[in-house]
């Protein structure tokens, strides 16, 4: 299953978010990957998310498959669209 | 002591260690007292932070730059052991753009001990009215047992601020 999900924050996705995925994807045990422009990335990992380079606008595809996977999926995404404010 | 350990301490499984350099020269501070709630709750992954006095930041172990972020402000350097290094500069630094932030290497670079990674303007972030504490976190905790954190002034490159136990086995 796959959702395709557009980056909010305009600061894009650095560290602090890029964690906040990592935590919500690790919660599922199989693997859930971010897509960007062709090339797959584990989403349980902070380097590979911050590799993504994800920015403001951007189009990311969330895939997991399996029990609980629209969850997780949901759940990146949520981050994904997620602007910070402080 | 590592040495004394290897020699004589055979026959149990010991827990591997990394032991973690001062990337900067300043004072140490516990994670909890730096301004931004996902590293002061933790949420970033154990840890210290160096309140910096100067600014160039060194490679805290030989390794790989495992990313460099494009604004310049924060790097992750992975150990042999797998085991991920967030140096994140300033609070809400992203915002500065690379304003401040000059970067001497490249993600995938391999890098050693004591090498300069960003040499960052303290000034100019503090003029712009952010902090400058730098958190330094292990990024992939699992591995981690547990996080030892030294306390009080280092100069940059002081030996093993922070000492991660690494989980036995796998």
């Amino acid at each position: 299953m796959q959702k395709t999900f557009t980056v909010e924050n305009p600061t894009g996705i650095h560290a602090r978010p890029a964690r906040k995925i990592v935590e919500a994807a690790k919660s599922f045990d199989g693997d859930v990957l971010l897509e960007k422009g062709g090339s797959r990335f584990s989403a349980k990992s902070l380097v590979k998310v911050l590799s993504v380079g994800a920015k403001q606008g951007d189009s990311i595809t969330v895939v997991a498959e399996g029990e609980g996977a629209e969850a997780v999926i949901d759940a990146v995404g949520a981050v994904l669209v997620l602007q910070e404010s402080h | 002591m590592d040495m004394l350990g290897k020699l004589f301490g055979g026959g149990k499984t010991k827990t591997k260690t990394v032991e973690i350099a001062a990337p900067l020269a300043g004072k140490l501070v516990p994670l909890a007292e730096v301004p931004d709630e996902a590293f002061s709750q933790g949420f970033m992954g154990p840890g210290a932070a160096i309140e910096p006095a100067s600014g160039t930041v060194t490679a805290p172990f030989d390794g790989t730059i495992g990313h460099l972020i494009d604004t310049g402000h924060a790097v992750v350097v992975e150990h042999e052991s797998g085991l991920e290094l967030l140096i994140h500069v300033g609070i809400n630094t992203v915002e500065m753009k690379g304003e401040g932030f000059k970067p001497l290497v490249r993600t995938g670079d391999s890098v050693k001990k004591g090498q300069p990674l960003i040499e960052v303007d303290l000034e100019r972030i503090r003029e712009a009215g952010y902090s400058v504490v730098t958190p330094i976190v292990v990024a992939n905790e699992d591995l981690a047992e547990s996080v030892d954190s030294a306390s009080g002034n280092v100069a940059a490159q002081a030996p093993a601020i922070l000492t991660v136990h690494l989980k036995s086995g796998k």
